[in-house]
This record gives structure tokens, sequence and C-alpha cells, in this order.
């Protein structure tokens, strides 16, 4: 034996071609995290039974008023609809550890963290996706309506994009579950963070006065809470932060794999910064 | 021939278990077929080789580069085709989108050629005629074929089989070896198996790993040769023998020190292989 076996393949292909495949494998993650049966399922049923609920309001059976239609469609989001992404992005993040796939996986060319990265753009092209929809849907139909609770105008741009934020965080925090708590029971256990977290740190009574402002302090308009704290401080700013908060469990996703780690500790202490700065400005 | 892979003093233990202690050999072009029982270590050494695992100590070496630097094992994977010994398959994929996926994973980017190419190793595994079905839906031996043709994606020039015909049948194993054959034009094929027979008919090395150890390199008549003059057929059991069953014409088959006048046959790949493996067995327990 004496030569050694060479590739046809060059560097430069090579490199190029990995980026290309995370997008397309974002692609495909991002399909199966929005068609998972989880969502179809209980979106469908929720927007069934919304359906129900208002129908008995409508002035015109053939069409529901535009608030009603926004009042719907605005609680879906704020309410359920990370829930359900987060439940769903977990579902496919894990699926290859809780099939017993990743034998074969693990020995292609795209090493493990960049199939995170994969599902991680999956999350911000499918339920994102879905989110920058209903965002776009709402401020449509946002326009010039008639608010149900009587506040003199609906949300705001930034509220909005607020909300798709918090879909997209859910879908992050749930590629982050499944990729550090690789164990059986680790969706409930997000689960149970996500949403009693959310709701300690949300309820100003109970939560430490210094944290609660930065985990709910402008969720909704001022118009919606009669509350000192939600008339201060930046919408916009809270959608930074927002958005640094996703960014941050991306990082933490790539944290996972030990090669290179230095280099997303650096990555990660630059978003800490820009996050808690975003976080200071938008009180 | 040329090198595709090199296995020097490796070593990797699990627990209390030393599952590679030491193997060293060389794999080249064609087909090399690995024997050895359960527990030798096969699966161990070819996930190394797959670049799935890391050894605790030695040297590997895949197309002349070193699969622990992260650089050059990716290299490595973009000319690699695994199928492990158990393949797993998400929930939801049918055959074309499983094999497509993996594709992605390969960094096949240019859409039409993926899906040819998807098309041209599920034409190869012969599983056209359900490639739209959902893969769980489907038998043990049509879901290996599945990941057997994952492997088989882009034509890789090193090719690691683990236990690829368990489960297939007749027809499907003969159209296996014409597969392998095939893939072994060339490139490399490292193909771990039970199947004594498939070694015979495909390979043209063969490494017998034992506790870790290898036993034996060398070509499949060469692995025969090791039982030239132990192996013959009698009429009745003979005690004094290694190993004895009873052949379908109803004589016995004796492999070990033959008596005198003994009716010695032509030794088979497997008598070679059995009794390389008990002798080993006696002196490891010497």
């Amino acid at each position: 034996m004496s030569a050694v076996l060479e590739s046809h393949v060059t560097e430069r292909q090579a490199s190029g071609a990995t980026w290309l495949a995370i997008l397309q494998l974002g692609l495909r993650e991002g399909r199966r995290m929005v068609l998972s049966p989880v969502v179809l399922l209980v979106l469908g049923f929720m927007a069934l039974m919304g359906g129900v609920n208002v129908a008995p309001q409508l002035t015109d059976p053939s069409l529901p008023s535009r608030s009603e239609a926004y009042d719907l469609i605005f609680f879906i989001f704020a309410l359920y609809t990370g829930l359900i992404f987060y439940i769903a992005c977990h579902l496919v993040a894990s699926s290859a550890r809780r099939t017993k796939a990743e034998g074969q996986l693990q020995a292609s060319p795209l090493s493990s963290r960049a199939r995170s990265a994969g599902l991680c753009v999956g999350v911000v092209i499918g339920p994102g996706l879905v989110a920058v929809v209903g965002m776009v849907t709402l401020a449509l139909l946002g326009n010039d309506i008639t608010w149900v609770y009587g506040s003199q105008q609906p949300v705001g741009i930034a509220e909005l994009v607020q909300l798709a934020l918090t879909v997209i965080g859910a879908g992050m925090f749930a590629v982050m579950c499944a990729t550090w708590l690789r164990f059986p029971g680790s969706l409930p256990l997000g689960l149970v963070i996500l949403v009693f977290g959310t709701i300690l740190m949300s309820d100003a009574e109970r939560a430490p006065i210094n944290t609660w402002p930065w985990f709910a302090p402008y969720i909704a308009s001022p118009d919606w809470i009669d509350d000192a704290w939600t008339l201060m401080g930046s919408q916009a700013w809270h959608a930074v932060y927002l958005a640094g908060l996703c960014a941050l469990a991306f990082c933490a996703v790539m944290l996972r794999e030990r090669e290179g780690r230095a280099r997303w500790l650096v990555i990660s202490a630059g978003v800490v910064a820009v996050t808690a700065v975003a976080g200071a400005v938008q009180l | 021939m040329t090198t595709a892979a090199t296995v020097s003093e490796v070593r990797r233990r699990f627990g209390r278990t030393q599952a590679l202690d030491g193997a060293t050999f060389e794999i080249g072009t064609g087909v090399t077929g690995l024997l050895g029982p359960n527990g030798a270590g096969k699966t161990t050494l070819l996930r190394i080789l797959a670049t799935v695992a890391a050894p605790d100590s030695g040297a590997v070496s895949v197309f002349g580069r070193d699969p622990s630097v992260a650089g050059q094992r990716v290299e490595i994977r973009r000319r690699l085709g695994y199928l492990p010994q158990d393949p797993g398959f998400q929930r939801g994929f049918s055959v074309f989108e499983f094999i497509d996926y993996v594709a992605i994973l390969k960094e096949m980017t240019d859409r039409h050629q993926r899906h040819a190419e998807v098309r041209r190793v599920i034409e190869a595994v012969d599983l056209t005629s359900v490639s739209g079905k959902r893969v769980r839906a489907l038998s043990g031996g049509m879901r290996r074929r599945v990941a057997l043709a994952a492997s088989l994606l882009g034509e890789p020039q090193f090719l690691v089989l683990d236990e690829p015909t368990a489960g297939l049948d007749p027809e499907q194993r003969l159209r296996f070896r014409e597969l392998v054959s095939r893939a072994g034009e060339g490139r490399a094929v490292l193909l771990s198996t039970h199947q004594t027979e498939d070694v015979a008919a495909l390979c043209q090395d063969v490494v017998v790993l034992d506790k870790g150890r290898v036993l034996f390199q060398g070509t499949p008549s060469d692995l025969s040769a090791v039982a030239a003059g132990r192996v013959w057929l009698a009429d009745e059991r003979v005690g004094s023998a290694e190993l004895v069953w009873r052949t379908g014409e109803g004589r016995f088959r004796h492999l070990g020190t033959p008596p005198n006048r003994a009716e010695l046959v032509e030794p088979t790949l497997e008598d070679g292989y059995l009794l390389l493996v008990g002798r080993f067995g006696e002196e490891a327990a010497a």
C-alpha cells in the first residue's frame, strides 16, 4: 500500500457548501416545526374554538368584525403560540436523539454544532415566519378598528415585534433545552421552567422588585395595563432586549459543543453586554 | 493498492470493558471484511473509523487525515459513508425525505442534483416502489436498505458498513453484494459482518478481531489456509475435535487436529475463522 486515497472536493467548494447546507437544513427543520402535528392540531383547535366563541357576537354572520378577529389572533399569539412552538421545536430538535438516528447523522460533514445552528435557523424561518404573518395580519386588522377594550389604538409595531420575538424565543429555548438536557423528560421540564418562570417573574407582587421589570415590563400596550410601571420605558428597546435574549439562547446552543467553545464564549459575552444594555435602556 | 485508512495501537475502554486493546491494521481500496465474535470490538472500531467516536489512545488516519483534528475530521466525513449497526429514523420521514435529509447533511446543496442522487441510491437498493412511504412503516430489512442507501450518497470514497446484511433476504443479500462490489472499485469499503460467506464472496482483504486485538489480516484464501489439514469429515463424532457439527448430508464435519487416516476436506474461510478465534480463546484463557 503506497499512495493515500485523495478526494475531488476542493476546500473552497466545501466551505461554501457548509453554509448553504445549514440554510437548507434550516428550511427543512423550519418546515418540520410548522407542520408538526402539535402545531396543526392545537392551533387548529384554538382557531376553531375562537371562531365558535366569536360567531354569536357577530352582527354580520358571514364575517367576524375586525376587532373580534384582532382579539382572537392577538390572544392566540400572546398566550399560546410560543408554548405550542416550544413543544414542536423541542420534538424536532430532540428527534434524532429520541429515535437513535444520531449514529448515522454524526458521521456527516455537518457537525453537531452546524446541525444545531440549522435548527435555530429553522426556528427563525418556520415559527418566525408564522409569527411574522400573524403580526402583519394584526397590523393590517388593527388599522382604524374600534378596540374591544375601549383603548384608542391597538398595540403598536414595537409590541407586535415583541410578540413575534416571544414565539421565536420559545423555539430557541426549546432547541436550547433539547441540546443541553439530553434525557427523556427534558421537554416537560423546560415547559415547566418556561411557564412557571414567566408567571413568577411577571408577577410584580411576588417577584423581586428588581428583577420583574427585566422580564415583563412592557408586554402589552400601556392602554391595557393600568400600572405606572408600564407607562415608563421604551417598547422599541424592549424588542431589542427580547432579540438579545433570543440571541443568547442561540449562543447557549452553540456552546454545547466543546470544540471552538472559546470563540463562542467571546461572542456570547458580547451578546450578554448588548442585551444587558438594551435591558437597562428599556426601563 | 491505495491506503484509505490506518489504525495503529488503538485502545478504547468502556468502564471495565476493554473494547479495543491495541488494534493495528491498514485498509486499502477494495472491500475489506471485518470478522469477529460478539463483543470483539468491531462496532467500536467502525465508529472510530467513521469519526463518530474517538479512541482513548493510539493513532487513526483516514485519507492521511487525523480525525481528532476538527478541520481534518470534516474533510474525512466529506468522503465517508457510514451505516451503523442499529440505524434509527426520525418519525414522520418518508424514505425519500429521510435520504434527502441525510443528503443535506452531506452538503449536497444543489436541489436538482441532490434529488437525482437520492433517486439513484433508492434505485440502487431497490426501494423505488416505497420511496414515498414512511420509513417507520417499512419492515426491518427495508429500513436497513434505507440506511444503506443513505450511506451510499455521493459515492463515498470510504464506506464503513456495520452488519449491513442483517435482516436481508437472500435475494437482497445478493443484490447487496453486487452493490458493495461496485462500491469497492477504486474506493475502500470496510464491511463488518458475521456472514463469512459474504466475506468470501466480496472481500479482497480480511481482518479478524477478537477481544479488541487484531488476530489476523490477509486475504480470504489466507484465512481459509489457517484451517488447511485441520478439517475432516467422518460418519461419527470424534471427541478430540475442537468443533464438530452434522452437515446436511448427515456426516460430521470436524475442525481440529485430525486423527490418522482422516478424510481431509478443503477448508473454507469460515473454518479458518472458527479455528483462529477458538485457538485465541484458549490461549487467552491459558
